[in-house]
This record gives C-alpha cells, structure tokens and sequence, in this order.
C-alpha cells in the first residue's frame, strides 16, 4: 500500500520478531495507512491521529518480539496495538496537543492547528462531502464503522480486513453493505447527496 | 435510503444494498452484474442507489486518504540495521515533530545518566569554551541554542523529552534509556505549500493563504 517492498510478509515477520529493525521498519511502511484508519475509526473526535500513529509506532517497536503466530498474527495484533492506544491515550494526547499549539501560535503568529490546515486544503466539494460522511461514519455502531473505513484505505479487500477484525469476509462484506446503507440514511437527514447537490 | 419505495420488500432492500455495494467495491462478478440488472429493470431507483453509493464511496475515500495522509510521515523509531547514527538523523527529524510532541513524555529529568560523565568545558562565565576539540554534544547543543535565540531562529527547547526505548542495565542499576529532543524554530517563508489529495486520490500541492496575518502571501 503506498510503498515498495517485495518481502515475504511471513518472512519480514519471523525476522522482526528476532530483532530485525530493518524488517520491522518495513512491516510498519506496508501496514500505517490502514492502522491510522483504524484509529480514525475508534479515536475521540478530537484527537489527532498522527500523534496516536506515533504512540503505536512506538509500541510496535517495542512489543513485536513478543509477537506469536506469524503473518496470520500481524493484522488482528496491530489493530489490536490501535484500538487501545485509540481509546485509551486519545484524550490524554489531546490535552497535551492543546499546550503544544498555543506555544507554536505564540512564537510564529501563524494558525499550526492541523484542522484548520486541512479545512484550507479541502477546496473540492467531493473533499467536504467526504469530510461530512466520515464525521458521519464516526457515529455508526462499533462493528459497521470500522470496516465501513477500512474500505475506503485503497487497496484493502474484504479478505484483508477480516483477517484485521478476525471476521469472515463475507461478514465484513455484510457489514459495510449495512453500513453504507445506514451512512446514507443518516447523510440525507443531514441533506448530503444527490439530491441536495442538485438543489445547490 | 430514500430511492427505495416505502413499501419494499425487506429481502429485495437488503439484495440491492449487497450488490450495490459489492459493484462499488470492483469486487461483484458477471453473475452479480446480472442480478444487479435485472433487479434494475423491476425496480429503476436501484440505478440511483447505485449512482449514490459509488459517489459516496469516492468521496469517503478522499476524505479518509487525507486524514490518514500523515501516516506516511510516521516512521518507526529503529535505525536500519548497519546504518551509523549520522545515517539515522534524518528518519528521526522526520518523524519527531508534532505528532511525536504529544506523546508518551516521560518525566526523568533529574534522574537521567549519560553513559560517561559529560565534560562541561566553561570559561568562568559559564559559557562553553572555544576549544572545540574538547567541546561534548551538550556543549554543541547549548551553542546552537544561545547562538539560535540571539539570532531568532530558535525559540528554545520542548521541554517534555519523547521516549523511545528502556533497558535495564546488564551491570549496576538503573537502566538505558533512548529519548528524542525538541527544538522550537522560527523562520519566515514567502510561501507555503500543503499536500492535499485530489479527487483521483493523488497527493497535490496546494498553496496556502495566511488571510488576517500582516505580510501573508496572497
């Protein structure tokens, strides 16, 4: 996804598990996108993501020689590494982050805050559609969101995301068939659509 | 989703919502497409549920491309096997900068031991001596500060320490620890540029407005 690597996953697995920093170094470049989704999927609002991407990078780095089960092994641990530094250091980061960028808009006089940036750069209306159905998705029950955006990580399949939540694909293709439809129920009482681009 | 009629079966409501769905992820078949049509020729919205569907998609797509777009800047904190420290500055430059602000600091300032007793080559004001042969890496450190606040480039030191790594130590007590510090710098730009996503999903170069700063760039 995103980076080049021919390795044998089972291969760069057993290797990083015996210590091997440059195969764990590439395990984390094929699988961050769609960890950062997954901590997209269960992080409080306000955190931000890639200051909980660090703290499972960091984690990663530090546990993956207690890592059983080879390549099966690897997906279902590293969500399971995301979902908890999701829910439990989310707000804990925030707090911190919130000194942090009062310091920075003191010493430059510029606007660092990584949510305004991202509202400059999302000048296309497709972009603030998308932003609205995420904000959205955020609010489905916890088995249909996160698969629901773990679809939307380019290149991952049905397979690949069962093999993360441990769930057969067929449940994983239900669920964000379910998903999509109760996305859509919520985004036309919110008037996003078809329709309501139409009208504009 | 509103296309369907009210009084829809549940069975055909929940068959169009899977084939849809499975068209809009490239993963339906020539049987799938088949149903797909003929459910369309009984039942015509199913084209605008599909239309939706897949507009949807491409949307949420972009969305999450650019919120999870950091993740490419997050590297693991591990140096390449054989590489030299020089080698590993950069990788860590990359990856410590805000994101890595906010986490996992460690309070063991006061507690901290460099692996040999630093040498603090001073003049009788406390000011690091000009024998640069002597000089340690704090005494480098503290030179890029004094010289970076006078200059204004540097605006002074993080003062959370990011931890990477522990290791008890094999002889004596207390352990090794591996940590990133961080600097606060100043610079003034003619122009910034941010890597959004386009609706392809590529990384392009958007040029930002300061609109309310004096001076911005318009």
């Amino acid at each position: 996804m995103g980076y080049h690597d021919d390795s044998n996953t089972a291969d760069l697995v057993a290797q990083a598990v015996d210590g091997d920093q440059d195969a764990v170094r590439r395990i984390w470049a094929r699988h961050r996108r769609w960890v950062a989704a997954i901590l997209i999927a269960h992080m409080p609002r306000e955190a931000e993501v890639d200051d909980l991407l660090q703290d499972v990078a960091t984690l990663v780095v530090s546990k993956i020689h207690g890592l059983r089960g080879g390549e099966a092994a690897l997906r279902p641990w590293l969500r399971a590494i995301a979902i908890s530094v999701a829910k439990t250091r989310g707000r804990r980061t925030q707090v911190r982050k919130a000194g942090w960028l009062k310091l920075v808009n003191w010493a430059g006089g510029w606007s660092v805050d990584g949510e305004q940036q991202r509202d400059d750069a999302a000048t296309t209306p497709l972009i603030e559609e998308g932003r609205r159905l995420m904000n959205l998705a955020k609010d489905l029950p916890d088995g249909y969101r996160e698969p629901l955006l773990l679809k939307c990580v380019q290149g991952m399949s049905y397979k690949e995301i069962g093999e993360a939540m441990g769930l057969p694909d067929t449940t994983i293709e239900t669920r964000i068939a379910r998903a999509r439809r109760m996305l859509r129920e919520r985004a036309e009482s919110a008037g996003i659509g078809l329709t309501a681009a139409a009208e504009a | 989703m509103n296309n369907a009629p009210d009084n829809l079966d549940l069975a055909t409501r929940d068959r169009v919502d899977m084939l849809v769905s499975r068209i809009t992820d490239a993963e339906a078949g020539t049987q799938d497409w088949a149903a797909f049509s003929d459910l369309a020729e009984r039942h015509p919205w199913a084209w605008r549920e599909l239309a939706q569907t897949q507009r949807d998609h491409a949307a949420m797509s972009v969305a999450v491309g650019v919120a999870i777009q950091s993740a490419d800047t997050v590297f693991m904190p591990v140096r390449s096997r054989g590489a030299s420290s020089a080698d590993s500055r950069p990788r860590f430059a990359m990856w410590a900068g805000w994101a890595a602000a906010a986490c996992m600091g460690v309070a063991f300032f006061g507690g901290l031991r460099p692996h040999a007793p630093a040498t603090m080559p001073t003049t009788t004001a406390g000011v690091p001596g000009t024998n640069l042969a002597n000089w340690t890496p704090n005494d480098y450190l503290k030179g890029y500060v004094d010289s970076g606040e006078k200059s204004g480039l540097v605006l002074g030191e993080v003062p959370r320490r990011l931890l990477i790594e522990t290791r008890p130590l094999q002889q004596g007590e207390g352990f090794e620890v591996v940590y990133v510090r961080q600097f606060v710098e100043r610079a003034q730009v003619t122009d910034l540029l941010q890597f959004a996503t386009d609706e392809a999903g590529r990384a392009v170069p958007v040029r930002q407005t300061m609109p309310g700063v004096p001076g911005a760039p318009e």
